[in-house]
């Protein structure tokens, strides 16, 4: 199972989503944001040693936090290494030796961008309430599209009470709000899934729905009966 | 049936050349370069839809030529590559871009290369393998130390330079200077048949064999660029056999 968390612009929680999400699939999150990485990083080979064929996708998966990660190096010379059309390959080698993988993508349309998309099975696109995030989300869906990835879901983090129909029907996919809450926050801080901080709070029941939810669409991807993202 | 129409430019260190492939039904071709090695052209810094490292792979129509271009350190060769068809031209294409396709397309989102600054030493690993220098990026100029020029590479095309090679000052050198060498010796080859010659007849079957009086003229220029060279080469040939490091010396001083 592999699937791809993306946004069309940065500072809407996309990492956040990603880590939480890895949380409830029990998935490798794979911080394929080369140039902007902010999943847990440590020492060792990471992703993008793996891109520049120094390093095996699965040597440089790290188990001891409370998610797997396939953190990425922070470095210019690094990103200025890395092939960006190897991920797809890698995605799949982590696949292939954990079962289930997020991918945590880049912002915005460049390859990387594109080619996370790729890696993934379906999408899920954050985005917050704001004009700027939802033309991001509307470019990114687009991408998703020309990719041939569908839409699984998408996120609204930080939402307000309004109904979310609107967004749906903009997007082509269902809607899952995450309000913002201290709970998130604090989890954020300590480097934990808000499962494991704040187990009965909306956020975590949301991230749960939100995980049960893309479990359901990858299978129907997978029998072939989910059409391409959209109207 | 495809058919090839070429023509040379001299670019001094490279052959430019380029190609008009014409066929009268729409047809596959698969096209390979008698030139080696090929430099391709590149869109995002990787070879454009087609191109691998033997030629290029594509498709022509009845109506429309198709036009190529790409260069290469050899010299020119008539003719410069062999077109063969590949059979029906599929129409249309199924399932989603390959990576490849989405870098060339879209571009890669990395800094570019002179905004990243050459670390002074390997950052970790440095028993990393050294690969070669980038055949289809670096001319004859380019003369094996790998300088901020040196582009990192994708396992897909062939080259690579790591970050621990650009850092170290002593990376082997030879995949980039050999390919002028061995150009250079087929030069001399042909020189060297060309002043052999005793008779009207041998001298007309010599300038035939290198491809026309043109390319016996193209073949002097490259001569004295070469002559230029190798004058600075010996310069340093000199230098290289006084040169002596103490290193057992400087071992235990430091």
């Amino acid at each position: 199972m592999r699937l791809t968390v993306t946004a069309g612009k940065g500072g809407v929680g996309k990492t956040t989503v990603a880590y939480n999400l890895a949380a409830e699939l029990d998935a490798v999150a794979v911080d394929a944001d080369l140039g902007m990485a902010d999943l847990p990083s440590a020492r060792g080979p990471d992703l993008h040693d793996v891109l520049a064929g120094r390093a095996s996708a699965v040597e440089a998966v790290r188990e001891g936090g409370p998610v797997a990660v396939l953190p990425c190096g922070r470095s210019l010379a690094g990103v200025r290494a890395a092939d960006p059309a190897a991920l797809v390959d890698a995605v799949r080698a982590v696949e292939r030796e954990y079962g289930r993988v997020v991918v945590d993508a880049p912002a915005g349309m460049h390859s990387d961008a594109a080619v996370a998309l790729l890696a993934g099975q379906a999408a899920v696109v954050v985005t917050r309430p704001s004009r700027a995030a939802l033309a991001g989300a509307l470019r990114t869906r687009e991408l998703a599209r020309a990719v041939g990835t569908p839409l699984a879901r998408v996120v609204l983090n930080r939402a307000g009470r309004d109904s979310h129909d609107r967004l749906a029907s903009a997007l082509g996919a269902p809607v899952t709000a995450v309000p913002e809450s201290d709970c998130l926050a604090e989890a954020h801080r300590a480097g934990q899934p808000v499962r494991a901080v704040a187990p009965g709070s909306t956020a975590s029941e949301r991230f749960t729905a939100l995980a049960s939810a893309v479990e359901t669409v990858l299978r129907e991807s997978s029998s072939g009966s989910l059409p391409q993202s959209g109207p | 049936m495809a058919t090839l129409d070429w023509q040379f430019t001299d670019a001094g260190d490279a052959t430019l050349v380029e190609l008009v492939v014409t066929s009268d039904t729409d047809t596959g071709i698969e096209l390979t370069s008698n030139l080696t090695p090929v430099w391709p052209p590149r869109r995002h810094s990787r070879p454009a839809a087609g191109w691998n490292e033997n030629g290029y792979e594509g498709s022509v129509t009845a109506e429309t030529p198709l036009v190529l271009g790409y260069a290469s350190p050899a010299d020119p060769v008539e003719p410069p590559a062999t077109v063969a068809a590949t059979g029906p031209v599929s129409n249309g294409r199924d399932g989603s871009p390959t990576p490849e396709e989405l870098v060339r397309s879209l571009g890669e989102a990395g800094p570019p290369r002179d905004a990243v600054p050459t670390p002074t030493a390997p950052s970790t690993g440095a028993d990393w393998p050294s690969t070669t220098l980038p055949s289809e990026e670096s001319g004859p100029d380019d003369t094996g130390v790998s300088d901020h020029r040196a582009e990192r590479s994708g396992p897909e095309d062939g080259m690579g330079v790591t970050e621990g090679d650009r850092a170290t000052a002593d990376a082997p050198p030879a995949p980039a200077v050999d390919p002028w060498f061995d150009a250079l010796e087929r030069r001399l080859d042909a020189a060297e048949r060309l002043g052999a010659v005793e008779t009207a007849d041998e001298a007309r079957a010599a300038v035939d064999a290198v491809g026309g009086i043109d390319a016996v003229r193209r073949l002097c220029a490259r001569l004295d660029a070469d002559r230029t060279r190798c004058d600075r080469l010996a310069g340093v040939d000199d230098r290289l056999d006084a040169v002596e490091v103490p290193l057992s010396a400087l071992e235990r001083l430091v």
